[in-house]
């Protein structure tokens, strides 16, 4: 913030579009994430604490539409939604911080230890993005196959995120030293279950890798089968093949593999035995 | 230079801050010192706020963001004559040793009562999680959050 000169709270998603087309702009949010960057380039913030179409949740049976300048105490008290989703809102920092992080400030840091995309990776969510040219819908796995700075860059801002409910079973956890620190896993898992067998599965992991996502050997090796131990185990070490683990200086790369195997396990199984 | 308006315990200012000024360091310029700077990241919790009522960090918040809007801190809250239950709950309870911590803390615990008029220990954990106190075990904080909660019923104290 140290060459900012301009402060701007535009009153329309249109206008905000249209001054994040400079390449010196910051967008601010919660601001945990921008408050104190000391980035010479900024030279405007864009604050959009003034949009309140932003700020809404919406609920039906079939879909899930969280703006993107939804906090995470809204989701953590929102009623109607996933176990999993509010869990991961739950996870994030403490209260205070919770009172201002928002959906869309979760999605658009791409930081490691990001709790909330690890979860909407695991329901397929979709991010809606504005820019000058429309507004666009891209899968979130899609949204995060390159870094959220690089996705976003020309002038695009996130305006919502939508969950279709289409898995029986969604999962997420959060292993960390304390309940306020960063994540050192994170894992959220999605099954839709059909006559006892797993149709579709969506397996995604965080803060073990430096951004969230999904693990589709784990994937594949649900499909098709029964949810229990068996299938349970055999995806975890399938997820545990698939991963490099990010080097992190609070953990040995043996601890990151027997956490993320353990973890893989709980998750799927505390998902199998809840109903979305 | 960008010009704000703050409501700040119910005084307006109007002033011209920094860009990279936090509202942290504009109370404590201004003279409400009961808000510390104690990590000045986000860690540590002493720099506690309601912002248009909302329990934030205020060295999380950029000056020019809190524009417009009003900041309570633990001076609006009651004195030695008047103390708010919750700062006589604190007082009874043994909760205050250094007592760094503690404006910052009285609002997180203003806040929650708010949102549970009658909390559970779960509740008061969670919503004092962003408090770190390096003197105490926390035991005592949790119990004078209670017995305030139980006063501010009968009083329907706000």
């Amino acid at each position: 913030m140290i060459n900012v000169e301009k402060f701007i709270r535009p009153e329309t998603i249109g206008a905000a579009v249209s001054l994040l087309k400079a390449p010196d702009c910051i967008v601010l949010a919660g601001g945990t994430g921008v408050t104190l960057s000391r980035d010479p380039n900024v030279r405007t913030v864009i604050d959009l604490s003034d949009l309140q179409e932003l700020k809404s949740i919406d609920i039906t049976d079939e879909r899930i539409r969280l703006g993107a300048m939804v906090t995470m105490t809204q989701l953590r008290r929102a009623s109607g939604l996933p176990a999993a989703l509010v869990t991961a809102a739950r996870a994030i920092g403490s209260t205070p911080l919770r009172n201002v992080i928002t959906v869309g400030g979760e999605l658009a840091r791409g930081v490691y230890w990001n709790d909330l995309p690890v979860a909407l990776l695991a329901m397929d969510a979709v991010v809606e993005i504005a820019s000058e040219a429309g507004v666009e819908k891209l899968p979130i796995a899609a949204f995060l196959a390159e870094h959220p700075k690089k996705t976003l860059a020309g002038g695009k801002l996130i305006t919502a995120v939508e969950i279709e409910r289409r898995f029986t079973h969604v999962g997420y956890l959060k292993f960390a030293r304390t309940e306020v620190d960063y994540a050192i896993c994170n894992l959220a898992c999605g099954l839709r279950v059909e006559d006892g067998v797993i149709r579709e599965a969506r397996v995604a992991v965080g803060a073990i890798v430096p951004l969230a996502r999904r693990i589709p050997e784990a994937e594949q090796s649900l499909v098709g089968t029964a949810p229990g131990e068996e299938a349970f185990v055999r995806a975890a070490k399938a997820l545990v093949e698939a991963i490099e683990p990010r080097p992190d200086f609070r953990v040995s790369r043996e601890y990151q593999r027997q956490l993320m195997e353990s973890l893989t396990r709980r998750v799927l199984e505390a998902a199998s035995q809840s109903e979305q | 230079m960008i010009p704000i308006e703050l409501d700040i315990n119910g005084q307006t200012i109007e002033m011209e801050v920094a860009p990279d000024l936090t509202l942290l360091d504009l109370l404590r310029a201004v003279g409400v010192v009961s808000v510390k700077k104690g990590c000045g990241e986000g860690d540590c919790g002493a720099c506690g706020v309601l912002l248009d009522g909302v329990y934030v960090k205020s060295c999380l918040i950029l000056a020019a963001q809190a524009s417009g809007r009003s900041v309570e801190t633990v001076e609006s809250l009651g004195n030695v004559e008047h103390p708010h239950p919750l700062q006589t709950a604190f007082v009874d309870a043994g909760a205050v040793q250094c007592g760094f911590c503690i404006p910052s803390m009285l609002l997180a615990a203003k806040s929650l009562i708010e949102d549970h008029p009658e909390p559970t220990v779960e509740q008061i954990r969670e919503g004092l999680d962003g408090n770190l106190c390096r003197c105490t075990g926390y035991v005592k904080q949790i119990e004078a959050v209670q017995t305030a909660a139980a006063v501010m019923k009968e009083e329907d104290h706000d």
